[in-house]
């Protein structure tokens, strides 16, 4: 790559001159950051979790998402046992997070070991191909948009999140946030990741006569396991 | 063929093609009910919205320098490496010796015009590299062996019967297949592409210069996948995708949906500021961002033009586009169509073969209109004609027949001479003509309104 450096680097140099030539001597101040309620009808401002919760909710499905509200991590087990009915718990793979083997414990699959990424790291291959169904945490639920916001860090990885068939995510009603404002926020918070997403609902295309098609590409279905508490 | 040649062929026949109108009417009549349903249901005040929006953007390109070095620096600081690429060319060969180094034989891409304006796919062929296109439309025109018909939905051209068809010739599937059963052959065909391939290739929507982060919007997930599973990630961005900072995602992002499919917001959009980090469980070992010049920066410099790389790529000036609806995205031969094509191309290509394209609208300014960033497109096409002019490009006999015109249209005398001498020589210029030209032009009224005029005065 040496050779390509000092290619770039030269390439750098004189793409920089040229437009340095193209600023104004006097440029108009760079505007204030956006905000979310001079610009959206569904902004908003309320804070109480109830309005949140049924934003989030009413967008999440409006989007084919499935969604379970439940009242504790052992009632989470329960929706959990139904999502993943039929299906064989080795083809299931999780996070490695206290909240999901929580849920797990109170799940159908209790008895099972599901395996988890740091399994899969452990034995140095990480070969997602064979998994049906990703578990992961959430990072925030935006509630604007049904949104969930996720870094390589709650999904533990990149691909746990996307390659599975069925991406299944665990996460507290205290992490619903109501803009991608604040979701964009936090994330400038928590700087450690390499790759963040918001995800608003399931893999879809319309790029045969505009017709709505599920799973292109990514999950087909994306379902969410809410706890109140 | 001159350019100039076969674009008014391709037009010609196009414009003439009932079949090919009607699928493109379905799609954009599809698009613009969706659009605006979705402005007003989003947004308090579009106009207030882009007003803002196309603000932040010139504000960004008058600071444009800095914040590439502030973005080259941040995210090398994550150990992503930056090339900086002047023309198609020098980007082809990065991305050649990246492809050495890691001993790459196969390529799973994702969609990006910026791939598309250095022939990237064409150049990896030759070489043996197998490339797979993994965005549905993209798929789709790389099997029919064309290029994209629109910068948003590549295969707006095709309609589901043969798409079926195409699939069922290359991917053996039910030539009876719907739309569910093609999106799926398309999941099982390039599933095993993301794992295997040593290399994805992706665009960038935006670049985010205070958190030295790419940015890349999607509805499929084949994104998501090329920047996933291979071992390397390579961005090929155009220089003038910067945004300043990370809080002016909550704008642009929904801005670029609504305009670009009507969405709220895309499926996916996600905020990428390196290769794997040391903690984390999986991700590329490598990232490269190549970012494209390839003319940008001459036409930075240009006054007038620089407001055009204000451009995010919605794409909603080819839908609004009387033009581009009656005459389709291939007849522009062009990466960029339609309006926002007809403007930039002259430039990042040349003048002489590519000019006649401003003269392809009828100045209405629906383009203007739907741009979410405020490109005042229709003046510029205005100008790109002027430009012709002033370099000499318009041709002997249209300037001679301007001249002409100019001349006897500046005196009242001349003109009515014109017209005298139109009305004495009539009837044997048109027998002259053939039948079917005479039977459409109308005969000059006996008298013209001037000597009607002075007759009533009297």
């Amino acid at each position: 790559m040496k050779d390509s450096l000092s290619q770039s680097s030269t390439a750098r140099d004189r793409i920089l001159i040229r437009l340095k030539r193209g600023v104004p001597e006097n440029p108009a101040p760079l505007p204030s950051v956006p905000q979310d309620h001079e610009h959206f009808t569904s902004y908003l401002d309320v804070k109480d979790r109830d309005s949140l919760l049924g934003r989030f909710q009413h967008r999440f499905e409006a989007l084919q998402g499935e969604f379970f509200l439940v009242d504790s991590p052992q009632e989470a087990g329960k929706a959990l046992s139904n999502l993943v009915s039929g299906i064989e718990p080795n083809r299931i793979l999780s996070q490695d997070d206290s909240l999901i083997e929580k849920v797990l414990k109170s799940s159908s699959l209790a008895s099972e070991k599901v395996k988890s990424t740091d399994d899969l790291l452990a034995q140095d291959s990480l070969s997602f191909e064979a998994y049906e169904i990703g578990v992961t945490t959430a990072f925030k639920l935006v509630a604007r948009t049904g949104s969930i916001v996720m870094t390589c860090r709650q999904a533990a990885g990149r691909r746990l999140s996307v390659l599975p068939p069925l991406h299944i995510v665990i996460a507290k009603a205290s992490q619903l946030i109501p803009s991608w404002e604040e979701g964009i926020e936090s994330l400038r918070d928590e700087s450690d990741f390499s790759y963040a997403s918001f995800i608003t609902g399931p893999s879809r295309t319309a790029d045969i006569e505009k017709i709505l098609v599920l799973g292109a590409h990514g999950p087909k279905r994306l379902a969410l396991i809410l706890i109140k508490e | 063929m001159s350019q100039l040649q076969s674009f008014l062929d391709n037009s010609e026949n196009k414009a003439l093609d009932e079949i090919h109108r009607k699928k493109i009417i379905k799609a954009v009549t599809s698009y613009d009910q969706t659009v605006i349903g979705m402005k007003s249901e989003q947004f308090k005040d579009w106009a207030h919205s882009r007003e803002v929006a196309g603000k932040i953007k010139q504000a960004t390109l008058d600071r444009l320098p800095d914040y590439l070095e502030e973005f080259e620096s941040k995210i090398q600081a994550r150990g992503a490496q930056v090339l900086w690429a002047e023309d198609a060319q020098a980007a082809r060969s990065f991305i050649d010796e990246i492809i050495a180094r890691h001993k790459v034989k196969q390529v799973v891409k994702s969609k990006s015009m910026t791939t598309e304006e250095i022939d990237l796919n064409e150049h990896l062929e030759e070489q043996d590299i197998e490339v797979f296109e993994s965005d549905l439309g993209e798929l789709i025109v790389q099997l029919a062996g064309e290029k994209p018909y629109h910068i948003v939905t590549p295969a707006m051209h095709k309609s589901k019967e043969e798409i079926a068809e195409l699939f069922n010739e290359k991917l053996n599937s039910d030539p009876d297949s719907t739309a569910e059963e093609l999106t799926m052959t398309a999941r099982a065909f390039l599933r095993n592409a993301y794992v295997t391939s040593q290399i994805g290739i992706t665009g960038a929507n935006f670049l985010i210069a205070d958190e030295g982060a790419v940015v890349m919007i999607e509805n499929e997930g084949n994104g998501r996948l090329s920047m996933a599973c291979p071992p390397v990630h390579v961005v090929v961005a155009g220089i003038e995708k910067m945004l300043p900072r990370l809080r002016d995602l909550p704008l642009f992002l929904p801005l670029l949906s609504t305009s670009g499919t009507g969405q709220e917001v895309t499926c996916y959009n996600s905020i990428i500021k390196g290769p794997k980090g040391e903690e984390e469980v999986d991700g590329p070992e490598h990232m490269y961002v190549i970012l494209l010049d390839n003319g940008r920066s001459e036409l930075f410099q240009d006054e007038e033009f620089q407001q055009a790389l204000r451009c995010i790529r919605c794409g909603a000036c080819l839908n609004a586009c009387p033009v581009y609806r009656t005459i389709g995205g291939h007849s522009y031969d062009t990466t960029y169509q339609g309006p926002i094509g007809s403007v930039i191309t002259p430039h990042l290509r040349d003048l002489a073969s590519f000019g006649h394209l401003a003269q392809a609208s009828s100045l209405c300014g629906a383009c203007t209109d739907v741009c979410p960033v405020k490109i005042d497109l229709h003046h510029l096409l205005l100008e790109n004609r002027w430009r012709s002019k002033k370099a000499g490009l318009s041709g002997i006999k249209w300037e001679l027949i301007l001249k002409i015109w100019a001349w006897v249209f500046k005196s009242r005398s001349r003109l009515n001479g014109m017209s005298k001498f139109i009305q004495l020589t009539q009837g044997l210029v048109r027998m002259l003509m053939p039948k079917s030209l005479r039977e459409k032009v109308p005969r000059r009224a006996k008298k013209s309104f001037g000597e009607l005029w002075k007759e009533r005065q009297q």
